[in-house]
């Protein structure tokens, strides 16, 4: 519940704090969407604000094991009150945003292959994209920049790393 | 006012959906969320 001495997105880093005792700096939150069905909670009338977060998994290393899930989204279900709708929205607004912006370094570490960047689109999206246009497009939109980690060595033969050129989500057409 | 005068007994809340990425899958860190089965 939120305090009446704090905003929402405080409530949800006290959560993520307390919860997870992970530092809420480290997770990326934006809003979703207003829950106000009637009887979405029989316990009374509960009105939600729901955020969705991104973390890269770096950063939960420390976390706490008691008072979360962590589990595939594909198989979280039967989820309490209307919390399967919350997840079903937060996933499409997730694609929308891997679509129309750079939320994807959110999820990715400071420096990544460009394999790891298309196979995290594939992930997200939930389906194979042409490689080949993927990359072209990405390299068009001048969003990457060789990385300062020059190369990762994967079996016997260098990598290039990539990185986004700003830590900032920047809205633009992806796809 | 007749909005706010309605409002006030109701409780605000947030719930929240963490994505993260770990061994190629996309997971959830679901708080708040009794999960009732699985």
């Amino acid at each position: 519940m939120i305090l009446s001495t704090e905003t929402a997105k405080e409530a949800i880093q006290r959560v993520i704090y307390n919860k997870l005792n992970i530092n809420p700096k480290n997770v990326y939150i934006e809003e979703l969407k207003v829950y106000s069905d009637i009887d979405r909670d029989k316990r009374g009338r509960v009105v939600s604000l729901a955020h969705i977060g991104l973390i890269t998994s770096q950063k939960i290393n420390n976390i706490a094991a008691t008072t979360y899930v962590l589990i595939e989204y594909t198989k979280a279900k039967n989820l309490a009150y209307d919390h399967d709708l919350i997840l079903k929205d937060a996933l499409q607004r997730l694609r929308d945003r891997f679509l129309n912006s750079t939320i994807a370094v959110k999820l990715l570490p400071n420096s990544f292959t460009i394999t790891e960047l298309y196979q995290l689109y594939c992930l997200i999206l939930n389906k194979k994209i042409d490689k080949r246009n993927f990359l072209k497009k990405i390299k068009s939109l001048g969003i990457i920049k060789k990385g300062t980690e020059k190369v990762l060595w994967q079996k016997h033969r260098p990598v290039q790393l990539f990185e986004f050129k700003s830590k900032e989500i920047k809205n633009l057409n992806i796809f | 006012m007749l909005l706010a005068e309605n409002l006030k007994h109701a409780i605000v809340s947030t719930d929240g959906v963490i994505f993260l990425i770990k061994d190629n899958k996309l997971m959830v860190i679901i708080l708040d969320v009794k999960m009732m089965s699985m």
